[in-house]
């Protein structure tokens, strides 16, 4: 009944949230774009079967890792943080039923919506490209569970320490105080600032099966530590979208701050928190495969700095709802992928050093652009 | 001189109409508007201090105009509001320096502690208080810059009785200091002892307005007959 209930709820909200027609056309696109890249795969391309196989049992397995991460949010959903809407989930405080059962239930919910919108669409058009996927979307349904356990444990066990008041507090930011409370929002709500170190270690590590399952893919590998750069720079967007989870314009009211400066102090956290977390990640890089690694560097920043500019811009201080809408998110491919693809291939290649720095060039002036745009 | 000079403010929502409220708030007064549960107090708080549009009318508030210099009104006054809390992951303290420094006026830390907002409380991030040290912060937040003019929306809400009296006396300092306030509230008994003036709002409409704040139940009932 809880779970029932809970269910209509997620789509009353999600519809409200997405538009519902978007929203109930999801799981129609995904089995498009998916039954056409199988068809392109098995019909066009030299790549074996298997890889396709492969690849969606990769898919499953970090569609898991991404539910369960859920478990990040879940604890503070249920102490209401993350807005003051009410939900089914609150009602402990009020009704006679236990605060496990309906975080049990809020969570079978979620499944229940990433199975439905995703994992059904893609092993259903699979299936129908070849018999053969029949067996692999099972794998892939047990590597969802198997991803959505492993997250699950590893969002109860909350690595809790980069969390700590005595880690990061006010007082030991050394930025704006707007941007210092977004970056102490995220470094204190459930998961810590291991959320986000989390959230791109998945998308690494969807990258890396790709680009060593994927023959497609496997080019990226000629140059790795350049082409690693572009994709960290471009994954560390994600950062943007959690320094946006806890809070809105509307808390700001009783204070002498408009949307825009908010939206700068959204921009200016990114930045910081960007660069701590890119370094870490290209020096190990770097240790496994060499390379230029000043160039990689500037690289991966600039890349970065460029697709946190374009979803600043489009998506302003909604990032998790915006980017969900068809149009704004068109526009976003659009914008990164006119100078991505380019600077991905240029980087895969032996390009030299020069080439890529005109590349980079036309990035740093468009997102100083929207940043001006944008915060004037 | 008058703080205040709204003239036929009125906003329309699909299922409700602010109209044509009138309200004049002069240096030293404290004006309650008062009524029942979803009349417009709130409505009318959020447009007086800038929160959201007015669809029509002329306002004045400290000689700007709320909608157009929305962001140097809220420099100048406080604003207490009906359903804010202090940012959940920043503790008391923390707070209250970022308010401070968005502000750039310096935070006086006896303040907090004539509310009961001791040292371990104000070291707690503040989803971990209760509601009502939680508006305590809030009430700092409101008065620590010494506003001319404070904007309040029901706010002994969630207060136990001591911590009322302590904030009735945040409000009659600030008053005796040569403040303003714009109270809202449906608490009558508030309304008389707070007040100079009361303004009744009944369905959006301003229906009568009240010098003499004293038996205001039975001045309501009149009122609305």
């Amino acid at each position: 009944m809880i779970l029932k209930r809970m269910l209509k709820e997620e789509w009353r909200t999600q519809s409200k949230m997405y538009k519902g027609r978007y929203l109930a056309a999801l799981p129609i696109i995904i089995f498009s774009m998916t039954f056409i890249g199988a068809q392109i795969i098995t019909g066009f391309s030299t790549a074996p079967i298997t890889d396709l196989g492969l690849l969606i049992m990769a898919f499953g397995f970090f569609t898991g890792l991404a539910a369960g991460s859920i478990g990040f949010n879940s604890n503070d959903a249920a102490q209401n943080i993350l807005g003051d809407s009410n939900f089914i989930i609150f009602s402990s405080r009020t009704l006679p039923v236990e605060k496990s059962r309906l975080l049990a239930n809020f969570l079978i919910k979620d499944l229940v919506f990433y199975l439905g919108l995703y994992l059904f669409p893609v092993g259903l058009a699979v299936s129908i490209v070849s018999t053969e996927m029949i067996t692999y979307t099972a794998y892939m349904g047990g590597l969802f569970l198997l991803g959505l356990t492993l997250s699950l444990i590893a969002a109860s066990s909350a690595i809790r320490l980069p969390s700590r008041e005595s880690f990061l507090n006010y007082d030991n930011v050394p930025i704006p105080p707007l941007a210092r409370k977004s970056v102490l929002d995220v470094s204190r709500s459930s998961g810590g600032l291991f959320k986000i170190l989390m959230s791109i270690f998945v998308l690494l590590g969807l990258y890396w099966y790709i680009i060593n399952y994927v023959p497609i893919a496997s080019y990226l590998l000629s140059n790795p530590l350049m082409s690693f750069s572009v994709i960290l720079g471009m994954m560390s967007v994600t950062i943007y979208n959690w320094l946006n989870t806890y809070d809105e314009a509307s808390d700001y009211l009783h204070l002498p701050i408009d949307e825009s400066e908010l939206l700068e102090s959204k921009f200016q956290a990114f930045k910081v928190i960007a660069l701590i977390v890119i370094l870490p990640f290209l020096g190990v890089s770097f240790a496994l495969y060499g390379g230029n690694i000043l160039l990689g560097t500037v690289i991966a920043v600039t890349t970065a700095y460029y697709v946190g500019a374009v979803t600043m811009y489009e998506a302003g201080l909604n990032p998790n709802e915006r980017m969900i809408e068809g149009w704004t998110f068109l526009k976003f491919l659009v914008l990164v992928n006119t100078l991505v693809i380019p600077l991905l291939a240029l980087t895969s290649l032996q390009t030299d050093t020069l080439t890529i720095i005109g590349l980079l060039v036309p990035m740093i002036v468009i997102g100083k652009l929207m940043e001006t745009f944008r915060f004037r | 001189m008058t703080l205040i000079k709204a003239s036929g403010i009125s906003k329309s929502y699909p299922d409700f109409e602010l109209s044509e409220v009138d309200l004049e708030v002069k240096e030293g007064e404290i004006v309650g508007v008062l009524g029942p549960n979803g009349t417009g107090k709130s409505t009318l708080m959020q447009i007086l201090t800038g929160q959201i549009e007015r669809g029509s009318g002329d306002l004045d508030v400290l000689g700007l105009d709320p909608q157009q210099d929305s962001k140097e009104l809220r420099k100048k006054i406080g604003v207490l509001p009906e359903r804010e809390d202090p940012p959940s992951f920043l503790t008391g303290r923390e707070y209250l320096d970022f308010v401070s420094d968005i502000r750039e006026e310096s935070m006086d830390w006896d303040f907090p502690e004539k509310l009961n907002l001791d040292e371990h409380l104000l070291d707690q991030q503040t989803r971990k208080l209760s509601k009502g040290e939680r508006q305590k912060l809030m009430v700092v937040q409101a008065f620590f810059h010494d506003p001319e003019l404070v904007f309040i929306d029901e706010p002994l809400i969630n207060l136990d009785p001591l911590i009322q009296e302590r904030v009735k006396e945040v409000f009659r300092e600030h008053k005796e200091g040569g403040g303003s306030m714009v109270l809202s509230t449906h608490l009558v008994s508030l309304a008389e002892e707070m007040c100079d003036r009361v303004v009744f709002l009944r369905d959006g409409e301003v229906i009568e307005e009240v010098t003499e704040p004293e038996n205001l139940k039975e001045q309501f009932i009149d009122a609305e007959e």
